[in-house]
């Protein structure tokens, strides 16, 4: 064993042996157990909104809304025109119909669909054609109104599909879409038969219609050339990108893995998900401000308490000392973040079962790959470690310079905790392009380089909060910072005197 | 003649403009046990950490085993090992976890470790944890760990702190052991002036940062010239006084019973014959332990800095 091998192994053991070090481990893995808990909790706060969108006496509610209209309706009896009356009187009459087939239309699912768009509409064309009295059109409406409601009355939802088939046929040939439209359209047609979206009612199903409507929208850019939500042109890139998430998007719906973040953030995924990510922010946040203790006290403690003196006269360099003190700090570090990775895949299928444990998918090259759940931990929790280690470095430079474990390790910790949201601050008043050479503007990598676990519109709306830095100018901006504070740091131990 | 192995060369040092060390040579050689001494401020701990290189030498040159300090660290390192200040350990390890990890930095067997703590008298309370010792029984194990590598130069700076007598005397043994047996070099900053007559066999007096006097204790046969302190006490005073006014051509001075008289070590025989023959009772005649102490006053003017 080297000798230098030999430092850094004293300086493992140094750390493991302080006491300090085993609280935080204990908080480490209590912070798991915390992550489940809130877990939980988040889950249940979005079915409470759930329930509180669709409640479960619509009856009344939707009696009520028609009692209304029927007031207005008889209120305005001389004053509304004929439109407006017949838009009322459709409404009135659809809810009705709602009620009569106890169909919960704050639910979504394709009968309240269905009712509140296509029965609507015919219905209002009923009227205005009786009002028109054009008596060959209103027949046809009735029948299509008839049919329509047919489908509803029958719980026909293959009909359904089949009727919208048709009545895109129709459009095409009527020369209203182009033959893509018309292609992608019954794409999504397909989609919706074959995982039977919104066939029945299920609010743990609700990310798969919004993931169609996704791919929808996704074939519609590209369609266009635009990204709907930039509003920019796709580029090489994005065109890339676009088709990657419609293959992660039918992957998904393929395999029933629903996405941490559906939509604009219409619904989470499961408990499990939702856990992982709490893991990734609670307990790597705890994993943090231990890494910073450590760190901050690294140097200064050993020089307030006199034991760097029985160092500094070994046969080594100063500079050898230090970068022990670095190296160990690092390994321990990522053996940390490894450890934790594997207790909380533990403790997550201890809470919510091993079956829900999901693999990431991600798609390169046109086809979709998938990463093994525990590595896919174990990577994801490693990046958010370069953040950590940016901080590491901080507060060991600080420790260094100041010679105080107190100002290293609460200034550290400060601009863990306050950077990020003074930045956000800062963010939203500031536009000017310099704003990413700020190295806090830089920091959370791992939230853009594991996109495809959230869906594409939310993955574009933190990349847009957090400016749209491409991952590998941070990486070299991060790189820089830290080593300017490594040669400060080196160069300050190097030359100074240790009183 | 034994070899030098500690060696300082005109070697300064600067806080700010405040020159604390001046122009400092002194060498220490194989076996011997130098003694460092010099009041508060004089630059002291000052000179003991530019030998281990926790400060940088601003002039001058340090060579330890012949190798350079400034030039040389790691193989200079080798040879030397040392305490200053205070004996600072981790706190939260038990002494031989601290050796253990001290044994591995300086590549050294585990067992040696067990030896060192039985040499220092520590062996008992070796696995308790180093923040529950008293600072004697910190001091000792400071000692140990010093000693762990068995090094050519040893630099102890204020030892003798917090221990007791029988701590001091074993300290005393442990480095006079190791220097006659083993040859090493020790150089000890203490403050304890009678300590310092016991167990050096030279002194190195700075004051200011700068070299005042070297002086060899102890032995006797060297010192056949060197004047020495004696403590007279007479029954009749005044009769005495006339003795050595008349036949003894000798400086003395008084105080109550006692007469204090700076002689050669020849000379006392001849003049307790001229008192005995004139009369005077004696009561005791001691030799008196305060030589290093009257130096000392003598050449740091009584300690005084601001004089």
């Amino acid at each position: 064993m080297s000798k230098f091998n030999k430092l850094c192994s004293c300086e493992f053991k140094k750390i493991i042996k302080k006491k300090s070090t085993k609280v935080m481990f204990i908080i480490l893995i209590l912070s798991l157990f915390a992550s489940a808990g809130i877990a939980n909790l988040t889950k249940k706060m979005y079915s409470v909104a759930e329930e509180m969108t669709s409640p479960s006496n619509y009856k009344e509610d939707i009696q009520s809304m028609i009692d209304s209209l029927k007031f207005e309706l008889n209120e305005g009896k001389d004053s509304l025109d004929e439109a407006t009356k017949n838009e009322k009187q459709a409404q009135i009459d659809t809810k009705q119909f709602a009620i009569d087939n106890d169909v919960n239309i704050y639910n979504e699912f394709w009968k309240s669909e269905v009712i509140e768009s296509d029965l609507y509409s015919s219905k209002l064309n009923i009227y205005n054609y009786k009002s028109l009295k054009a008596a060959e059109e209103e027949q046809k409406e009735q029948e299509k109104y008839d049919k329509i409601a047919e489908l509803v009355k029958n719980d026909d939802f293959s009909g359904y599909i089949k009727y919208q088939k048709e009545e895109l046929k129709k459009s095409l040939d009527a020369n209203t879409i182009e033959q893509n439209e018309y292609d992608d359209e019954l794409y999504i047609l397909g989609l919706m038969e074959k995982y039977e979206i919104g066939k029945v009612y299920n609010p743990d199903e609700k990310w798969k219609s919004t993931t169609v409507k996704e791919i929808k929208t996704l074939k519609q850019n590209l369609r266009l050339g635009i990204d709907q939500i930039s509003q920019k042109s796709l580029t090489e890139k994005t065109l890339e990108e676009t088709k990657n998430n419609i293959i992660i998007n039918e992957y998904r719906l393929e395999h029933n893995m629903e996405p941490y973040v559906s939509g604009m953030g219409d619904s989470v995924g499961s408990t499990r998900k939702v856990y992982d990510y709490m893991v990734g922010s609670i307990s790597m946040m705890v994993l943090t401000v231990m890494m910073i203790i450590i760190a901050g006290g690294s140097i200064s403690s050993e020089i307030s308490k006199g034991t760097i003196k029985f160092w500094s006269f070994t046969p080594n360099k100063r500079w050898k000392i230090l970068l022990s003190k670095l190296t160990v700090t690092t390994i321990f570090l990522i053996i940390t973040t490894v450890i934790l990775s594997l207790v909380g895949t533990l403790v997550g299928n201890i809470f919510f079962g091993a079956s829900n444990a999901q693999d990431y998918i991600y798609a390169s090259g046109g086809n979709v790959h998938t990463t093994n759940y525990i590595v896919f931990s174990i990577l994801y929790n490693l990046t958010i470690a370069i953040d950590i280690f940016v901080f590491v470095v901080f507060a060991m430079m600080l420790s260094t310079v100041a010679r105080n474990t107190a100002v290293s390790v609460g200034v550290s910790i400060a601009a863990y905790l306050g950077g990020s949201t003074i930045m956000q601050i800062v963010n939203m008043f500031v536009t000017a392009d310099w704003i990413k050479f700020i190295p806090f503007n830089n920091l959370g990598l791992n939230e853009r380089i594991f996109t495809s676990d959230m869906s594409y519109t939310s993955a574009s709306m933190v990349k847009t909060m957090t400016g749209n830095i491409p991952v590998s100018f941070s990486l070299i901006l991060l790189g820089v910072c830290v080593l300017i504070m490594l040669v400060t740091m080196f160069d300050s131990f190097r030359k100074r005197d240790i009183v | 003649m034994s070899k030098t192995v500690l060696e300082i060369k005109n070697v300064s040092k600067y806080f700010g403009k405040a020159k604390v060390v001046d122009n400092l040579s002194f060498e220490v050689k194989e076996g011997e046990i130098l003694g460092f001494l010099g009041p508060n401020g004089a630059g002291k701990t000052t000179t003991i950490k530019m030998i281990l290189g926790l400060l940088s030498i601003d002039e001058g040159s340090i060579t330890i085993n012949g190798y350079d300090v400034k030039k040389d660290f790691e193989k200079a390192m080798e040879f030397i090992g040392g305490i200053v200040e205070n004996p600072d350990m981790y706190g939260y390890m038990s002494a031989v976890d601290n050796l253990k990890l001290y044994a591995k930095i300086r590549n050294v067997d585990y067992s040696e470790v067990y030896k060192k703590l039985e040499l220092v008298g520590l062996k008992k309370s070796m696995n308790q944890k180093v923040s529950k010792y008293s600072l004697g029984m910190k001091q000792r194990a400071g000692l140990a760990l010093s000693l762990l590598h068995t090094p050519k130069v040893l630099i102890l700076d204020e030892p003798t702190n917090g221990l007791d007598p029988v701590g001091i005397k074993d300290l005393r043994d442990i480095l006079k052991k190791l220097a006659s047996e083993k040859g090493i070099a020790v150089l000890v900053s203490s403050h304890i002036l009678s300590e310092m007559e016991l167990m050096c066999d030279r002194v190195v007096v700075i004051n200011e940062g700068k070299f005042i006097k070297t002086q060899s204790l102890g032995d006797e046969n060297q010192n056949i010239d060197a004047t020495i302190g004696y403590e007279i006490k007479v029954k009749n005073i005044e009769k005495a006084v006339q003795v050595f006014n008349q036949k003894i051509n000798k400086e003395i001075k008084t105080e109550n019973n006692t007469i204090y008289v700076s002689l050669k070590k020849n000379e006392i025989s001849d003049i307790i014959r001229a008192l005995v023959f004139d009369d005077v009772q004696i009561e005791t005649v001691v030799e008196s332990a305060k030589t290093l102490e009257n130096m000392f006053f003598d050449v740091t003017k009584g300690g005084k800095k601001d004089e």
